[in-house]
């Protein structure tokens, strides 16, 4: 098992929404730890938003993890959006075409 | 003419062009991916990248290294060298799949396989190179291609010569 202490997170409850906030790197090593964190909060509400404003790193397997997430809970009727992108995730996830398609339901207010 | 040419010969011979630096020179597994990482953004930010092109080089790297450690056998070497102005670096694997790398970009609902499209699209160019027990690809990155304000102050230290670089920054993105 490989040792991953380069990212943390919290999850806060809001009725029925679940908003899991997370900071700092999050790369190969940590993917799987996110998928399975997702995959609980998708079970767990029918709306995760997934507040991105401290992450510092993201690399394609975080973005694997993300959309996996998002098929997840569209196949359940449920919805995962990131919101807060930091700018590294922003760039990130707008040079691999997939910002809008993970940050849809991210404009409420 | 015949000046022209004997330039030209010292050129190809190698005489007159810069000797490479070897910057980092690191064998790598799953379990060191992050601090190789890290150990990278320090090399090219003291090599003078700038923090935007650094992050995008790192990145691009850190896709390289991912991929080795993913689908090329679980370890690899990583080497950064500069050559003049030029950061180039090379990671090497020990995978057999060469012709199955994928450097498309995937629809937005499947997964996997950004990696190698993300560094080939944060460095402008990835070449991938088959040898005999595994695959080596290589991304570069011009260490002077900074900020017009971080061009005009080493202008000024430096004398003229690199004057005549600093129009091309006007067309800098961001």
């Amino acid at each position: 098992m490989i040792q991953e202490l380069t990212w943390q997170h919290q999850i806060h409850t809001d009725g029925d929404r679940r908003i899991v906030v997370l900071s700092g790197e999050i790369d190969m090593n940590g993917a799987p730890r996110l998928q399975d964190l997702l995959h609980a909060a998708v079970d767990d509400a029918d709306v995760v938003e997934v507040d991105a404003a401290a992450v510092t790193f993201i690399d394609s397997s975080v973005i694997s993890a993300l959309i996996t997430a998002r098929n997840t809970a569209v196949t359940t009727g449920r919805h995962l959006s990131l919101v807060n992108p930091s700018p590294q995730v922003h760039r990130i996830l707008d040079v691999t075409g997939v910002l809008n398609a993970l940050t849809v339901e991210s404009s409420r207010p | 003419m015949s000046d022209g040419q004997l330039n030209e010969d010292d050129r190809v011979s190698g005489r007159i062009a810069a000797q490479p630096v070897v910057l980092l020179s690191q064998h790598f597994t799953a379990e060191t991916v992050t601090p190789l990482r890290h150990l990278l953004a320090a090399r090219v930010t003291a090599a003078g990248l700038s923090s935007h092109d650094g992050d995008d080089f790192v990145l691009a790297v850190h896709e390289l290294v991912t991929n080795a450690v993913r689908h090329g056998g679980g370890s690899g070497r990583l080497e950064l060298r500069q050559v003049d102005d030029v950061l180039v670096c090379e990671v090497s694997d020990h995978g057999t799949a060469a012709d199955t790398l994928p450097v498309d970009l995937p629809p937005s609902h499947v997964p996997g396989g950004r990696g190698l499209w993300l560094a080939h699209q944060l460095t402008g160019a990835l070449m991938l190179t088959r040898r005999p027990g595994g695959v080596t690809a290589t991304v570069s990155v011009c260490v002077t291609r900074q900020t017009a304000a971080a061009v005009a102050k080493q202008s000024a230290a430096a004398g003229a010569d690199s004057m005549l670089d600093a129009p091309a920054m006007e067309g800098e993105q961001e």
